[in-house]
């Protein structure tokens, strides 16, 4: 036995002298028998492709307020301010019923983090005088017991979201002078009569959803919400300055839109569930693919996707006018976000577009999906949807993608496209954390042609 | 048995054989065969001995004792062509088999043989572009060989048997591949950091229109000599592919699907063994398979050509072996078998052909008949076409055949 492990030993020892393993003969071999050592990439640039179809789609829903809350208009969007507040005072609440000269107000925080932001002028504009008028309108209820308390709180915020969207409460209009002197300082509303009337019939504990709407206000206020740690407070004072205060346990927005003749390729920023759809003809695309490689588009052989080659990197180029197309408030230029349309296990889903940074150009002449920047062109990347577009181009009739308006944008010129703490600590940021919200109409975008620029690798090669 | 597959399963996956038909069916594991058989260069399907014949399941008709047989091989090939050469090596285990004799109601037997195995996975440079390149082949076409064999009642030197060939296993061939910026202008290059591709095509394999190919042989016993003949149906092989061609595993692109098909001809058989001196028996066996039409390439794509032409293919083994003594007190040496073989071989590549020897050792373990079995290989593959490689090859294959007399009255 011993014999043979020898015999096994000495063989391994020998085939390491034979046999020399050396990646530069597997790699000539790998090359003489056609295997590929690498993709060429190929750029295929394609000119002035008509826009098919643009269409914004806009979802009016309500959305938490509770961190931060609009109030006011901005350009063509009004947005509508709702406080759920659930509490009782069974003490306070006996005496303040028969007590005539009852009165209560509603104060809230401006978003000091915003007004204060060192990126931002609006310092210099204090004070800020102002006449608002607000819509009130209310939906109160009373009870008794910690139980009734409790029982507002079991509808579910996207319940109470839902059912907001049918509010048709008539509503109190109440004028205020507004001269703000400090962003620190409270806002103070006191509620109109009717609404302390109603207050008044409370005997032990209450439910009060409130609608606060400025409609008429040519300003957007911005407010600390309900878990911001200045949460808008209600204050309910009898004539001898006795009072009780209370904190709504959520808030929503809502926005909508003002005008009822709708644009549609008008786009907002702000976070809100709006974006632009445009769909390109693929005809124009497959035409130039097909030039180029010399081979039949849409690949239609067999279940008809098609993997012959792969975008490695698609740019879309949209001509722009900022001042002609946009109005903002800020100052700032504003992001634009790209998804695309494409396919998963059979249904198209929408992702969003990962953007890859060209570093010399971004350094030279900043980042290229920027609005307010000054530029005659808009460029994103779509390189997933135009990845996705031509491996099912027989089963598409155009290509679709989507945009979308994002955050003011700090550092134009930054290579980072994130947040970035520098040498000294300090932090830098890319984006400004609070939204401007612009509204751009690409109409005039779309009424002339955009170019498109593929980066191509081919697993076509030369027959040998 | 679950175990056994799972170790099967596992070293195969990372062994790396042969260059030869990675983009065909792949190397061909000869005849499913054992250590024992390989250490007579293929030659002895006709010897009547304990164990599983994959050219010959008459033989099994014979078998007196539950047998198991597993084989493992080690090859270490050096690759040339005319502007390169390296090396690379492999172990798997090719088979493994089990037998139960029945007495007069016959004799059963189950197997797996890694019949075909296109395994390589190498980590390349590409000096021109500067990138590094991964290249993994991936594929094994499995046959669960389910057997029955007979000894004719009427006639006890004569075994009739048969095999079904059920195929399964999958394939796979993964190219991970840098950008080439070459035809790119200096402004564009951008766009291809760090964007390295892979092509990807993988697929499944699987009879046409039937669950499994056939083999049936007679196998035919006299005092000292022994002769089978064996005839195995054609078929067609399915390959179920899909291709895709993607920079991430996020990528949603949708593959391309498509099958292959390849006809696999008939495969005649046979072989003769003469026993003389007692314990010296010369073997001598013969295979033949006359492919005619290509087979259409795995993945194909870049300079690589859409089919594989083929020839017909044709195993030659001559082979000797003195058997040990059976008498447990004799010495070691002398319980101890040896065998040489030679065999010639055309492989289904066309221009493709091997020359190869071997040396055997038969160790006895115990007194019930356990063997382990050794046996030393080398050879070369030379190829007179500029699609294939030529090979020199060296290595062992290592088998062991356990006997019991389990169930039965022997």
């Amino acid at each position: 036995m011993k014999k043979i492990l020898f015999v096994l030993l000495s063989l391994f020892l020998l085939q390491a002298c034979i046999f020399d393993s050396n990646t530069e003969g597997a790699t000539a071999y790998f090359e003489s028998q056609g295997y590929p050592l690498n993709y060429p990439v190929e750029t295929l640039e394609i000119q002035s492709i008509p826009i098919q179809q643009a269409q914004t789609f806009f979802k009016s829903d309500l959305y938490s307020a509770d961190f931060r809350a609009v109030l006011g208009t901005s350009f063509d969007l009004t947005h509508d301010l709702y406080l759920d507040f659930a509490f009782r005072d069974e003490a306070f609440f006996q005496q303040f019923s028969k007590d005539t000269s009852a009165k209560a107000s509603l104060s809230l925080s401006l978003l000091k983090d915003f007004y204060n932001a060192t990126s931002l002028s609006y310092k210099d504009s204090l004070p800020l005088k102002d006449s608002m008028t607000i819509e009130w309108s209310w939906v109160l209820k009373t009870g008794e017991g910690k139980t009734f308390v409790d029982s507002a709180g079991l509808v579910r915020n996207s319940e109470w979201y839902q059912n907001l969207k049918n509010w048709d409460i008539p509503s109190i209009d109440s004028t205020y002078s507004l001269k703000i002197k400090n962003f620190d300082s409270l806002l103070v509303l006191p509620f109109p009569q009717d609404l302390v009337l109603a207050l008044q019939k409370v005997k032990d504990a209450c439910h009060l959803q409130l609608k606060v709407s400025a409609p008429q206000s040519s300003r957007l206020y911005r407010m600390m919400g309900a878990y911001s740690g200045k949460a808008p407070i209600l204050k309910i004072e009898k004539s001898d300055s006795s009072y009780t205060l209370a904190t709504p346990f959520r808030m929503a927005n809502h926005t909508f839109y003002t005008d009822s003749i709708l644009n549609p390729m008008l786009l907002h920023a702000g976070g809100l569930s709006e974006s632009l759809v445009v769909e390109l003809p693929k005809e124009p695309i497959l035409k130039a693919l097909s030039e180029f490689y010399g081979d039949e588009f849409p690949y239609m052989d067999g279940d008809g996707m098609d993997v012959r080659q792969m975008v490695v990197l698609a740019q879309l180029s949209i001509p722009i006018h900022d001042i002609q197309q946009g109005e903002q408030n800020l100052g700032k230029p504003i992001q634009v976000i790209a998804g695309s349309f494409v396919d998963s296990l059979g249904k198209t889903v929408r992702i969003l577009e990962a953007a890859k940074i060209n570093k010399s150009l971004v350094e030279k002449e900043g980042q290229q999906n920027l609005l307010f920047f000054e530029k005659d062109s808009l460029v994103i990347q779509l390189t997933y949807g135009m990845r996705d577009f031509i491996n099912r181009a027989s089963k598409e009739e155009a290509f679709k993608f989507m945009l979308r308006l994002g955050y003011p944008v700090l550092q134009p010129y930054s290579l980072t496209y994130n947040d970035k703490v520098d040498e000294k600590g300090d932090s830098s940021y890319f984006l400004f954390p609070h939204f401007d919200y612009v509204k751009y109409d690409f109409a005039p975008s779309f009424e002339k042609s955009v170019n498109l620029k593929l980066w191509l690798a081919s697993k076509r090669g030369e027959r040998r | 048995m679950r175990f056994l597959l799972c170790l099967v399963f596992s070293f195969s996956v990372v062994s790396v054989a042969s260059v030869l038909g990675l983009e065909a069916l792949g190397f061909e594991d000869m005849s499913g065969a054992s250590a024992s058989l390989a250490a007579t260069g293929y030659a002895g399907n006709a010897k009547i001995e304990e164990g599983v014949s994959m050219l010959n399941p008459a033989r099994l008709g014979f078998n007196k004792s539950v047998s198991f047989s597993a084989n493992l091989e080690y090859q270490l090939t050096s690759i040339s062509t005319k502007k390169s050469s390296f090396s690379t090596n492999s172990i798997s285990i090719p088979s493994f088999y089990l037998a139960f004799p029945m007495g007069n109601l016959g004799a059963f037997s189950m197997g797996l043989w890694q019949r075909y195995s296109s395994i390589l996975k190498y980590d390349l440079k590409d000096s021109v572009a500067g990138n590094d390149l991964k290249i993994e082949y991936q594929g094994s076409i499995f046959e669960f060989t389910p057997s029955y064999a007979l000894k004719l009642p009427f006639w006890y030197r004569l075994s009739v048997g048969g095999t079904a060939h059920i195929v399964m296993g999958n394939n796979q061939r993964s190219m991970e591949l840098g950008a080439n910026n070459s035809l790119l202008n200096e402004s564009d290059v951008w766009a291809t950091n760090n964007a390295s591709i892979t092509d990807i095509a993988k697929g499944s394999w699987d009879i046409l229109n039937h669950p499994a190919y056939y083999t049936l042989s007679m196998q035919y016993r006299g005092k000292r000599s022994n002769m089978f003949f064996s005839y195995t149906n054609g078929h067609t092989l399915i390959n179920d592919l899909e291709y895709r061609f993607q920079e991430s595993e996020l990528d949603t692109l949708i593959p391309s699907k498509t099958s292959r098909k390849i006809e696999v001809p008939v495969t005649v058989a046979t072989g003769i063994s003469h026993r003389f001196l007692k314990e010296h028996h010369l073997l001598l066996d013969f295979m033949w398979r006359p492919w005619s039409k290509s087979i259409p390439t795995l993945a194909g794509g870049y300079a690589l050509h859409d089919s594989v032409k083929v020839q017909e293919e044709y195993l030659l083994s001559l082979g000797y072996k003195k058997e040990g003594s059976g008498v447990f007190y004799e010495s070691y040496l002398s319980r101890m078998s040896y065998s040489a073989g030679v065999w010639h071989k055309k492989h289904y590549l066309r221009g493709v052909k091997e020359l190869g020897a071997s040396l055997g050792l038969g160790l006895p373990l115990g007194r019930r008949g356990t063997v382990i079995d050794l046996a030393f290989q080398g050879g070369k593959r030379s190829s007179s076409s500029k699609y294939h490689a030529s090979e020199a090859f060296v290595g062992f294959k290592l088998g062991l055949m356990g006997l019991s007399s389990w169930g039965n009255k022997y």
